[in-house]
């Protein structure tokens, strides 16, 4: 049921949301690197495995690096489910404890469909960032 | 120039204001989860948890802010052991790889800055050439040839000022946002 709400996104509507993202914040930079992809996939592969086991929830994550000197030591999910995790966040990491956490945090926010609940509040009082969500969002 | 930087101001502006979307509340009920979820791995919550400060949506830069605070106290509160302590190591390729993309997007953004410098300074520099150019020349013809000459070399003098204020910053502007763009778009396809 879960899956079903996040995939109530239209295909186009992820690239359409990352573009308004980027209008957003044109400062980001996409990182692309094997080890950093292979470690970061099963980090996110073993904590999907446990939502699905403890919350019998079955998640669709996608996960994006990015490089913005803006917003240090950051990550945030899109209603998409797409996680967006800052190289400085990494960078800063000491322990594989501490990558579970952030993932798991974003995870989380994906389970519980925050993003998606945001894109629904009506009396925000950003007009502009509202219609905004409205627009590439549905409800639950 | 202006432009560049209102545009710059405004997305600060429109950062702060998707941020605001952030509720205590639900990151709060998402660390709960992450904290049973790192638990139910068999591994230790507390040291994920030494993220947590640094990860702080409302407070990144600094470590003395109440929501900071409040947010380590949290884990605490979650979790069974109250010491924020190390765990498992990184691996060095992992940590290695990190360094590697950290340097990668360093040199791009150097990159970037020295191409755009160096295109304002070269679009001075023919300017300036220009300006020279047009008064070393002294075209001698007839009465009407002389005074259509002096009229252009007249409003070559006027112009050329404001002709410095807009191109100089304008050809700055344009490289840095072409260059930018360019090199932000050849990795973009990264998604795990």
């Amino acid at each position: 049921m879960l899956k079903d709400n996040i995939k109530t996104f239209d295909p186009n509507h992820e690239k359409i949301f990352l573009e308004q993202l980027e209008a957003y914040d044109n400062n980001h930079f996409y990182v692309k690197s094997k080890p950093l992809e292979k470690e970061i996939q099963t980090t996110l592969n073993q904590i999907l495995l446990l939502i699905k086991q403890n919350y019998d929830a079955d998640l669709d994550v996608k996960i994006c690096l990015v490089d913005n000197p803006r917003l240090i030591n950051n990550a945030y999910t899109l209603p998409n489910g797409t996680i967006l995790i800052d190289l400085s966040t990494l960078s800063d990491m000491r322990d594989i404890e501490e990558l579970w956490f952030l993932i798991a945090h974003e995870c989380a926010h994906i389970l519980k469909q925050h993003s998606i609940v945001y894109s629904n509040i009506e009396d925000l009082p950003d007009k502009l960032t509202n219609s905004f969500l409205k627009k590439f969002s549905k409800n639950p | 120039m202006i432009t560049f930087s209102i545009n710059r101001v405004l997305e600060q502006l429109k950062i702060e204001k998707f941020y605001n979307f952030i509720r205590h509340e639900d990151e709060y009920e998402a660390d709960k989860i992450a904290i049973k979820i790192i638990e139910s791995a068999g591994m230790d919550p507390v040291s994920g948890g030494n993220l947590l400060p640094k990860l702080d949506h409302l407070d990144v830069d600094s470590d003395t802010h109440p929501a900071t605070s409040k947010r380590v106290q949290r884990v605490t509160e979650f979790s069974k052991e109250a010491e924020p302590k190390t765990g498992k190591p990184l691996s060095n390729n992992f940590k290695k790889s990190i360094g590697n993309a950290v340097e990668m997007i360093r040199r791009k953004r150097i990159l970037i800055k020295i191409s755009s410098y160096a295109a304002g300074t070269v679009s001075t520099a023919l300017l300036g050439l220009i300006y020279y150019f047009a008064f070393s020349f002294d075209y001698t013809g007839n009465a009407v040839g002389n005074f259509a000459f002096e009229f252009c070399q007249g409003a070559l003098v006027r112009i050329a000022p404001y002709a410095f204020l807009i191109l100089v910053p304008g050809t700055f502007y344009l490289i840095y946002d072409k260059m930018y763009h360019w090199l932000k778009k050849e990795n973009q396809t990264f998604t795990t």
